[in-house]
Parts: C-alpha cells; structure tokens; sequence
C-alpha cells in the first residue's frame, strides 16, 4: 500500500506525529497487558494500515477477547467459533479482501432499503430497473451499465408477479439477476449508482437513440481536498475532527438552502468513506431536473469560484442575496470558533498576507501588517480583530477614507472564503454522474459509507465510523439476550424478515448486532419517509391525471385467483 | 373445463418445439412470456378461459431451473434473439410493423430487444389461441411503456386486434398450427363457430382495453386500419411548394387543437412585431422564396453567432446587427407608418424563414443547440428592441402562468426581496414581482437574481423579460426535437432535402472546424513539445508550465491541453508517450488505469461508437475555454485572461517576457472589459510583431489570415508559420482553415 494510505490510516489519532509513534509501537504491543476495550478497539485500526504484509495472526494482540491474557495462541483460546474468519484475523484483513467483502454484503449491507430507497415503493418498477449500476471490480476493472429488476431473489410469490406484469419489470427481459447476487458474484470494491434510463441500461444498444438518462437524484460533494488552501490541520486526503468542522458547516449550509429556497425534503446525506460527503436529493421533483436545471442549482449554491490562480475567490453582488446573508448567519459562529480559533489560518506572516490581499484599502494593510510583523505568533483571532480596531484608528489619521461599507463587505468576502462550502460542482451539474452508493466499504479505509443524521450533524465524528472489520468482529462478538444465537446466524440478509413472516419471534438481523445500526436504522426512516410522500404523490397523479390506474385496480377481480 | 388439456397441449408443445431450437436454453423471456400471460389471464378473471394451473407451475418450474443456471451474457441475448427471428420471421413480418404489412412487405430485421416484444407477444397469444383478448389490454401498456417513442396509434392496434392479423393466421403454420386448426379447436371445445368466436372475442377485447384504459378505440369506430399520414397523394406543383411540417402523429386530444383541420386557414395574422413560432405556416410559397428567406435568415443567425464568440456585449451586438437586421430581416414596428400589408409580408417572411431553419437544423444536438441558442439571442434582442406598449401587448398575449406577488407576502419578505432587486430602500415601490416554479427560471436562479422561497422563485419586474426569453428557449428546443422526429418523413421530398442539408452545412461552427491537415508543422513529437510550447496561447504555455512543474494536470487540464496537443498534430502514440513521461511521478501501473483511456478517447480511440467514428472531441475553441467549466481550486485549464486576477495574470505574462508597460495596460484594460480574446491577440501581435511587419510588407499572409484569433490552435499555428517566415517562404502557408464566422454565404 502507498505511503498516503498509511497516514491515512493513522488519522484516527489526530495529530500525525502521535500516529506515528504508535504505529512504531504496534509490532511490540503484544506482551501488553490487556487493554480496555477501547484502546484495543483503536489500536487495531493501525493494524489494517499494513495489511497487505502477511503477519502471522499470532503475533497479533488478542484484540478481539475482552480479558484474555493468552496471547500466543489466541485461536487456541478463543471458544469455538461457527464462523471461519477469526475476529484478529479480521482486523488484519483489509477492507477490501474478498472474504470480507463478501461477508458484509451477505451479512450487513441493507439490500432491502437500498431497493425500496431507489425505487420509491415496495413494488419493483422501473425506477429500480432502468437504474444504472456501476462496479469497481477487485481488479479495479469498471463495469457499467448494470442494471436489475430487484435488488434481491426474485421471490415467486403470485402478487409479486402480478405487479412486476403491470410495472413491466417482466418486459426488461434479461435482467434476471439481483443486484445482490451479482454483487456476490462478481464481490465488487465498491459500486456506484447512476440515472434511471429511460430504457433498461442493458438493452442501451438495441434502441440507442431513445436511450438517455431521465431521472437521477440531485447530488452534491464535498471533498476536504478543496479545502487544503485553508485548513492548517491536514492535506491532502487525511482529515482529522478539525477539519471536519468545514464539513459539518457546508452540511449545515447546503441543507439550509436545498430545504428553504428549493423546498426539497428528502435529502440524504452520506459519508464517502475518507475525506468527503456526499448528498442526495430524493425528491421527485428533484430527481427529474435535466442538466440546465442542475447547472442553475449548482451556480446558485457556488460563491467560490476560481482556480489557484484566482486571487479573490468570493465575488458578490451587493446587496447579498438572502441566501447569502443565511448562510453567513449560519457560518458566523463556526468562523469564529472552528475556523479562527482551531485553524489558525493566518498565524505566519507568510499566511496573513493572504488574509491582507483579500482586504480592499492597501494603507489598512500596510498598518496591519507592521503591526503584525511586530507581534510574530499573533493568533488569527487576534488578528481578525485588529483590522476593524486599525481601521478605525486609521480611518481617521491618514489614510484616505475607509468605508465602513466597503470593509465590512470584504469581511464578509474572508468569512465566505474560509468557511463557506466548496463543492465539486461537476458533480451535481449533470444527470449521468455516476456516485458511490450509500453503505459501501471505501476500499481504502474500510470505512463504511454511512448516512449522516443532520439532527446531531455535531456530534458525527468520521473518524468513529466503524469500518468493515470492526463490524464483523462485532457480529462475532454479539451475545443474543437468550440463546438463540445460531439461529439469527442463519437469518443471515435484509430480507429475510419479507420471507420468514410466519416464524413468531422477529430474527434480529446481523446489521443489527453491529455499531452499524444506528446508521441502517435512520437510513430505514428516511427511506420511509421518502416512501411515503412518493405513495402520496402517485395516489394523487392517479387520481388526476391517469384515471386509468385507478379503474383498471378497481376491476381486477378476485386476487384470490392468482394462488398456486 | 374442456379447454384445458387442449391448452396444456399447446403449452407443452411449444416449450418442446422450443427446445431444441435453443430458445430455452438460456434465461429467456420467451419462458416468462406465457408465464406472465398466465398470470394476467388468472387475473382477468376470464372464467370462460381458466389456465390449467399445472401448466403455470410447470412454467414456473422450467423458468425457475433456467433461470438459476447461469448468467446471461449480452452476447447470448444477441444469439438468443437471432434464432428467435429466424424461426419466426414469418410471424414477425406479420405483427412488427402494422403498417408494412398492409404494403405486403416483407418487415426488415427489427433492432430487436423491445422492439421485438410485441411481435413476439402476439405470437404466444396465438399460441394462446383463445387468450388473444384478454392480453390485449397488457399488450397496449407494454407497447407504452416500453417502446413510446415507437409507439403505434391506438387505432392501429384496435384495428390489429380487428383485423387479420388474428383472422389471416398464416404467420403460424411455422409452430405446425395451420390456419384452421384454432377454428377447429374452439369447435371442439364446445365454442361456438369460429365467426362468431371472432366477433365476440373483438367484442371483448374492446371491453378489457377500455376498462383498463388502454386507449384502444372500438373496432367499429374506427371502419379502416388507419394508414400513418404520409405525403398527400396529390403532389402540388414542382415551383410552389405546399408547406405541411408533420402534423402530430399522436395525443392529439381536442379536435379543435388539431392545427390542420380548417382548410382554410392559410394566411396567419401576425398582430406583434415578435413571434414565439407556436404555429407553423401553412401558406404555399415558392421554392426560391423558400431558399432565399432561409438564407436571409441564415446569415443574421451565423452573424449573431460571431458576435457572440467574439465576446461583444449585449448593446453592441445590437449594434453590430441594425444594419444587418433592416437589410435582409427587417421587421417595421406596429407604430411605423407602413402600410398594415407589408407589415404582414415582413412578418411572415420571419416566420416561415424560422420554420425553414428549424426542418435544417434540426438534425444533430449540436446544430439544434446552437440554433436555439442563436434564435434566443434574436429573439432577446427584439424584445428589448420593441417598444414598451407593444412589448406589452406580446407578454400579455402569450399567458404565462406567472402569479402576482400579493401585499401581504411582499411585506413578509420585504428585505429579501428588496436584497434582490437590488433596490435600496426607498425605490422599492416600481418593482412589481411575480411568483414561479423555480424551474421556470434556471438561469436567473443560477445567478441569484431572484429569491427562492421553497421551490418558488420571486422575480422581479425588470428580469420578467428574461422569463419570456427562457419560455422561448424551452419551446424551441422542444419543438426542435419534435421536428428532429418528423423529419425523415421529408426525406421523400427530393426538393427541398438538398436545400436544407446545403442550409445546415453552411452553419459552419468555429470549434468544430479546426483541422490541422493543412499545416506543415516541422516536428510534432513527444521530445518536441517544450520547443513548440514558444508558440503556445497563454493558457496552453500556462497549462504546460503546470504540467512540467507539478508533473500532474487534473482531468479539464489534460483534457484542453490533449486536445490542443491533437490540434496542433500531435499523433495519439506521441501523445501517450508525452504523458507518460510528464507524469514522471507515478508509476505504469497508475498512468495505465487512471490516464491512458482518458487520453486515447480524446483521440476517438476508444468510447461510444460516435467518439470513435468522430476521431474524438475537436480541440478546444477560445469560446469554449471561456465559457465553459471555469477552474476550481488547483485546476490549470481556462483561459488565463479571464480566469485569472489581474495580479496573477500580469504576472504570467511578465514570466513571459512581455515587460511592454502599453501592453500590459492594455490587456488589463480588456480584461476589465471582458474582452479576452483581444487581451489575447494584443499579446500575440506584441510577440510577433516584427514578423506580422514583414509578412504584411511581403504579402505573404493576407489580412483574412491575421484576422481575430478566436482558436488557441489558430493561435499556434500563425505563431508558428510566423516565426518560420523563413522556412517556408515558398511554401503555401496559411490556409484559413479556422473559419471564424459562420457561413456567411448565400
């Protein structure tokens, strides 16, 4: 593995130089006494930073075993274990081996919400079947243009075939594979998931002029990448909870005006696994906005604009927009707080140039910068200060008249530049823009993809995101209340409560025995919600616009027929 | 209950014949086909018809076992469907294509996938024999929403339920099922005689289709299959021309919408000086006056388009175009004293001169983007050209559903609003707004000239012009694509196919018509790209100097920067190499996966099959570098004059040796007047100066060729040829392959 993935992987601590050390100290944590859990818990992340090494499990510390201070011969004693993979085995495992990958999407991936998510009701449809899937192999070979009629066997129930007849799954011919089988099949690194076409993507070349995207929700991206000119703590592709702070406030902004301004509800946000988020869009309207319509959101939410090059980055109009003046509203404490105080960003006199260039009046500069060459180390907090005491004191003596006016606009100008969101707009500009799907593993981190709740978007830590081998080794490690335990193994996929109705006690799935979830379970309510606006809506475009539906539902006599 | 052996016969007998032909060899919706049937007649509660319900687990079975088998490569569906056309062409040419058939021609091979469903599902409804009616009503629906673009008229298939494709039957003797064998069938069943059966079934099906909505009319309301219109039998008279554009073909609700109806609507009134082109002219005019008003029209168009790319704003545009406009389009206001007949005449000269252009440029996305762009910018200019009252009169006329902002929501909103109008307080009261779906406005709320309120945008009076202009736009480019999907049917006109070709190949795009061929480029290799980078545009030698400093562009950097490389005649192998060893960071493997397909696409190696047959994108105009995707942060592409900040830019080109202190003024001073292209060409005759003297003095290069650089590999070219005056004093240099305006010709 390259060199950045291992400081990647040393995130977790923060601060680099502390990481370093401790991965210097990994190799001879064995003969520690055992640690509480947590510590452990931590340490181990390190140890998938070099995992492409075979180390013999045993020299691994016993991380998995609460209390066992045997630690030569951990499988020895460990209890006897039904699943084959031991839990030290996991952690060492990267997060892409195929053992492990096929484990999550048999065990944890949310199959079942992922399908009704994309295709906005419980009944296959074409919102479903006419998606693109796109797959990163493990050969990091790209497939595209995957498509499904569901995402899981296809369940032969009679009522199930009645309505795939009508919502003309059965018409997509060949698509006779679910995604999760082929998922398992070909056990993907990642994949990601595009528009629904307006044909069966797997059909694209028999009609290829009427085949076109036609509807995809509208997404976002945030990467921490774009913010390296301004954030002190990392670059480049490692974060650590200061910097996630930009985050957190683009979230904070983006939702604000998606939900305000464009009246759009279901917005779901997700991590992506290293250094980013992602957002999407659920609303119906949202989801067939055509390329210009996405062009006009994208350019309405940009403020940063320009290349390295560029020197000032913010250019507004004046009076600010009220989506402007929102978004300051919501960025003016973090700027304070997260920016000013944690990030320092204008502590050198090398970096307090870039915040003089962005100030309009060069005698206000020329003051501020004596007075900071004589105070070296003044804090950026400090200095955000200075410049409206010295334009003050200034303002009178000297140098020509300062407009209030005018510095409070560039004050405005520094507070977008440094804390207002930087998007990857490409990505939200056109309907064909494959992203990575939710609850993925990134492939580098083994970080999965989560939704992030905005109600406590303060309190997401990404770097508490559990990865693939925590959770499998959390499987392991559950205790069922009773004693039920090799049963609910068996209740192995998402769908298993759609089969197994007649059962009496419901069979806790594996995701739930996991730190993963809390995120399936918020996942499950968006989805809900999602679901049941879109009910609403089809009810009432029946009722108006296709009368048809409804009659032909009301004629369709006895159900009861369709048994066999 | 006596049908049911005789149905299961049936059932068995064909997944048996199908067998061995390899049709259920693999996954196939042919199984599922009758499995879906026998659903659907459970379903339909066809009482009379019940399906034995061994046959259907029997079908399940057999698609369940298939289907668990193994996956389906596309290339088995390929096969799969070959067979399936061989072993019922005959079937096929009798149900495809309605229309064909009625001409007794043989159907070409279909596209097949969808295409081929409802061939095919007519063929296991007579497998079905006595299912045809009640599947029709899932045929219909199948038939929309799957093949929509395709889709046949109701009618037609009311009169294919009708009429012989069940009656005739011949297309079935292949499955060894003659004719006569259904009559005989139902005869045994206890059915009554097969006339009767006929009629009844006929009688049926309507019922089912239009309980379930299906559009399909009554048989007997509709007395003939209606032929899709074709030419009008009567051709009119080879030099006056009958102009019909194609009349909708469906969803054709209210007869009084339908536009042709009244024959004698030949002459439209034109009450405004503007028109919206909603209806198209029905009067005949005569083939010249068809070419000659297009060309007028042409020539406005390809003018605009110049103006546009070279960066003139909007008033001098308008400037620019008066003279034009009153020479070949000239249009008299309502006020003008002009009499009422020559207004008319003008007026409907601009109309069918837009209809003409439209059937021309109608063809490829391309041309049907920039001739809605083109006549946008038209139609905005006349707009603001037109008077106050009459503009007035126009807006009112077309009835947009814009509400009004009543007074209660505008003192909700009032600093909002008044943020947006860009009013300080006080001035306030002449703004009046109007409430719409946002999407009604992208581009104001692109750039946030409006205030967006859960999903509705408030506009305020003086950008309502620019509403107008949007809902112009959006009916064109819908119409334009209409027009796209009616055109073939012209191709049987041998009149007017070659004018309109010759129309569209006269609108000649700058960006798309750079070639190379004609150069004589000394040494274009990978090891000589930093010596020619001495002749690069600013925004190339900036690109480069990225490149040789960070051995990394991102992906619009490598893109421009390939692109231009391809231009100037870099081959695809030197190109590879140039990157490989520019990237000297990364190993074989990374440049392998993550660069060279990116790279060999641009040069149409590799991609869709129009990438490929294209030779990849064409290099990169200066229109295009500064209009489209602007740099973000650590991004090196674009045009540094526009994208940089005048400190950065002056700067670059201070680093390249241009210390001229006029220059620098001056292409600070065209910076700031957003006239990059002539900060760009000021630079290049700085550089050249000495040899644009002497190529003047000699007459080598005609003043054509020293034109507004508006290309970056016109850019290169020139420099290039200019600074090996020498070289190729004798050669024939300079050939203007750039054209720099758009066929201006008539």
């Amino acid at each position: 593995m390259a060199d950045p993935e291992v400081k990647n992987e040393a995130s977790p601590i923060g601060e680099e130089d502390v990481a370093m050390e401790d991965i210097a100290e990994a190799p001879t944590a064995t003969p520690d006494p055992p640690k509480p859990k947590e510590e452990v818990r931590l340490e181990d992340l390190f140890a998938d930073s070099d995992s492409d090494e075979e180390f013999p499990a045993s020299s691994r510390p016993p991380a998995a075993k609460n209390g066992n201070s045997q630690d030569s011969q951990p499988e020895a004693s460990s209890p006897p274990m039904t699943v084959p993979p031991l839990p030290s085995d996991i952690m060492d495992m990267k997060a892409s081996d195929p053992e492990i990958m096929r484990t999550f999407y048999q065990r944890l991936f949310p199959w079942r919400y992922l399908f009704q998510w994309l295709n906005h009701s419980p009944d296959p449809s074409t919102d479903f079947g006419h998606r693109e899937f796109a797959f990163t192999l493990q050969n990091d070979a790209y497939l595209r243009y995957q498509s499904f009629p569901t995402h899981d066997l296809y369940v032969f129930s009679p009522l199930l075939l009645y309505r795939t007849q009508r919502s003309s799954i059965l018409m997509a011919p060949l698509c006779l594979h679910s995604l999760r089988k082929d998922i398992l099949r070909l056990m993907p690194s990642r994949f990601e998931i595009g528009p629904i076409y307006t044909l069966n993507p797997r059909d694209r070349k028999s009609n290829p002029k009427s085949f076109r995207p036609s509807q995809k929700e509208l997404c976002f991206d945030i990467d921490l990448t774009d913010y390296d000119s301004i954030r002190t703590c990392c670059s480049a592709a490692s974060i650590c909870r200061k910097c996630w702070s930009f985050m957190t406030m683009a979230i904070k902004v983006l939702d604000s005006s998606l939900r305000e301004d464009f009246g759009f509800k279901h917005i779901l946000w997700v991590y992506s696994g290293r250094r980013g988020a992602h957002a999407w869009v659920c609303d119906r309207s949202a989801r067939s906005l055509d390329d210009p319509k996405r062009r006009a959101i994208a350019g309405y939410l940009e403020v940063i604009k320009g290349g390295s090059q560029t020197g000032k980055k913010v250019n507004l109009w004046r009076p600010l927009h009220p989506h402007l003046v929102r978004s300051l509203e919501i960025l003016k404490p973090h700027f304070q707080e997260d920016v000013l105080a944690v990030q320092n960003p204008w502590s050198g006199s090398q970096d307090a140039e870039k915040l003089l260039r962005l100030l309009p009046d060069a005698a206000l500069n020329e003051s501020l910068r004596r007075k900071w060459d004589y105070a070296p180390g003044r804090s950026s907090v400090s200095k955000w200060n200075d410049i409206d005491s010295v334009a003050k004191s200034s303002g009178g003596g000297g140098s020509r008249k300062l407009d209030t006016r005018t510095l409070l606009e560039a004050k405005q100008d520094v507070v977008l530049e440094y804390s207002y969101p930087r998007l990857d707009i490409e990505v939200s500009k056109k309907l064909n823009h494959l992203l990575k799907s939710p609850f993925v593993v990134h492939p580098g981190t083994g970080r999965v993809c989560v939704p992030i709740d905005t109600k406590e978007l303060e309190e997401f830590d990404p770097l508490g995101v559990p990865t693939v081998q925590e959770l499998i080794r959390e499987i392991d490690e559950w205790e069922p209340p009773g004693n039920s335990r090799h049963d609910s193994d068996r209740e192995d996929h998402g769908n298993g409560k759609a089969n197994g109705s007649g059962t009496a006690a419901k069979p806790i799935q594996d995701w739930e025995k996991t730190s993963l979830k809390p995120y399936i379970e918020h996942f499950r309510y968006f989805v809900a919600g999602l679901m049941k606006d879109e009910r609403g809506k089809h009810k009432e475009k029946d009722g108006q616009v296709r009368p048809k539906r409804e009659r032909e539902e009301a004629t369709v006599p006895g159900s009861d027929a369709m048994e066999f | 209950m006596a049908v049911l052996p005789a149905a299961q016969t049936v059932f068995e007998s064909y997944i048996r014949q199908a067998q061995p032909r390899g049709i259920l060899a693999s996954p196939s919706f042919l199984v599922c086909w009758p499995l879906a049937l026998a659903a659907q007649a459970k379903l339909s509660a066809f009482e009379h018809y019940p399906l034995p319900e061994n046959v259907i687990v029997e079908a399940m079975r057999q698609y369940k076992d298939i289907w668990r088998e193994e996956p389906i490569s596309s290339a088995n569906q390929h096969v799969r469907h070959e067979r399936h056309q061989t072993a019922h062409c005959k079937a096929e040419s009798k149900t495809s294509r309605i229309s064909k058939i009625s001409r007794g021609r043989p159907c070409p091979r279909g596209p097949g996938g969808f295409e081929a469903l409802p061939s095919l599902f007519s063929h296991i409804l007579c497998i079905f024999g006595f299912q045809v009616a009640c599947a029709v009503p899932v045929l219909t629906e199948m038939r929309c929403w799957l093949i929509a673009p395709t889709l046949q008229r109701p009618q037609e298939w009311a009169g294919f339920l009708r009429g012989d494709q069940i009656t005739g039957q011949e297309g079935y003797h292949l499955q060894g099922k003659p004719s006569k064998r259904r009559g005989q069938e139902s005869t045994e069943i206890g059915r009554p005689q097969s006339a009767e059966t006929e009629s009844h079934m006929t009688e049926t099906a309507y019922l089912i289709a239009s309980q379930s909505g299906g559009g399909i009319k009554h048989p007997q309301s509709t007395p003939q299959i209606p032929q899709p219109p074709r030419r009008s039998p009567a051709k009119p008279s080879m030099n006056t021309l009958s102009f019909h554009p194609k009349t909708k073909k469906r969803n054709i609700i209210d007869p009084r919408r339908q536009q042709f109806v009244d024959a004698t609507f030949s002459h439209q009134a034109y009450p405004f000086r503007l028109n919206t082109y909603k209806i198209p002219p029905v009067a005949d005019i005569t083939i010249e006056q068809f070419e000659q008003w297009a060309i007028d029209r042409l020539r406005i168009l390809a003018e605009l388009e110049a103006c546009s790319f070279r960066n003139k704003s909007p008033p001098e545009t308008a400037a620019h175009m008066k003279p034009l406009l009153d020479k070949y389009m000239h249009l008299d206001s309502n006020s003008s004293a002009s009499g009422l007949e020559r207004l008319q005449a003008q007026r409907q000269k601009d109309h069918y001169s837009h209809f003409i252009l439209r059937l021309a440029f109608c063809q490829t996305e391309d041309l049907r983007r920039r001739f809605s762009r083109v006549e946008s910018t038209l139609f905005r200019m006349r707009l603001q050209d037109e008077t106050s009252d009459d503009r007035k009169g126009f807006v009112n006329s077309l009835a947009l559903d814009w509400k009004d902002v009543d007074e209660e929501e505008r003192a909700r909103f009032q600093a909002e609003l008044s943020a947006v109008s860009g009013v300080r307080k006080g001035g306030e009261e002449e703004v009046s707004w109007k409430k719409v779906e946002w999407t009604r406005v992208p581009e104001l709320v692109e750039q946030r000239r409006v205030f967006l309120r859960k999903g509705k945008a408030y506009v305020p009076s003086k950008e309502q012009a620019a509403m107008v202009v949007a809902q112009f736009t959006l009916e064109l480019d819908k119409n334009l694509e209409k027009t796209a999907r009616g055109l073939p049917r012209l191709d049987e006109d041998d009149r007017l196919t070659p004018i309109l070709n010759h129309l569209s190949k006269n609108f000649i795009t700058p960006d798309s018509s750079f070639s190379s061929s004609q150069t004589q480029i000394g040494e274009v290799s990978a090891r000589n790209i930093d010596n020619l980078a001495q002749h690069y545009p600013m925004c190339m030698s900036h690109l480069h100097r990225s490149l040789r400093r960070d051995a990394h562009l991102k992906h619009y950097g490598r893109l421009q920067y390939s692109l231009f490389l391809k231009g100037i005649g870099l081959s695809l192998e030197e190109c590879l190499i140039f990157w490989r060893s520019a990237f000297h960071k990364i190993t074989d493997d990374t440049f392998n996966k993550e660069y060279r397909y990116n790279v060999r696409h641009v040069y149409g190696d590799v991609g869709g099959d129009s990438n490929r047959r294209g030779g990849g994108y064409s290099p990169f105009s200066c229109q295009k570098l500064l209009t489209e995707h602007p740099p973000g942060p650590g991004e090196a592409h674009g045009c540094p004059y526009r994208h940089f900040d005048v400190e950065n830019l002056t700067a670059l080109l201070q680093s390249s040796a241009i210390r001229d202190r006029a220059v620098l003024n001056g292409v600070v001073q065209d910076k700031e007047n957003q006239k990059f292209h002539m900060a760009c060409n000021r630079v290049f005759e700085h550089l050249h100066k000495n040899e644009i003297k002497r190529a003047k003095d000699e007459g080598i290069m005609t003043a054509n060729q020293l034109e507004t650089i508006v290309h970056p590999n016109e850019y290169f070219k020139r420099s290039y040829l200019l600074k090996h005056l020498d070289d190729d004093t004798k050669k024939k240099e300079g050939d203007g392959d750039v054209k720099t305006e758009g066929g201006s010709q008539g």
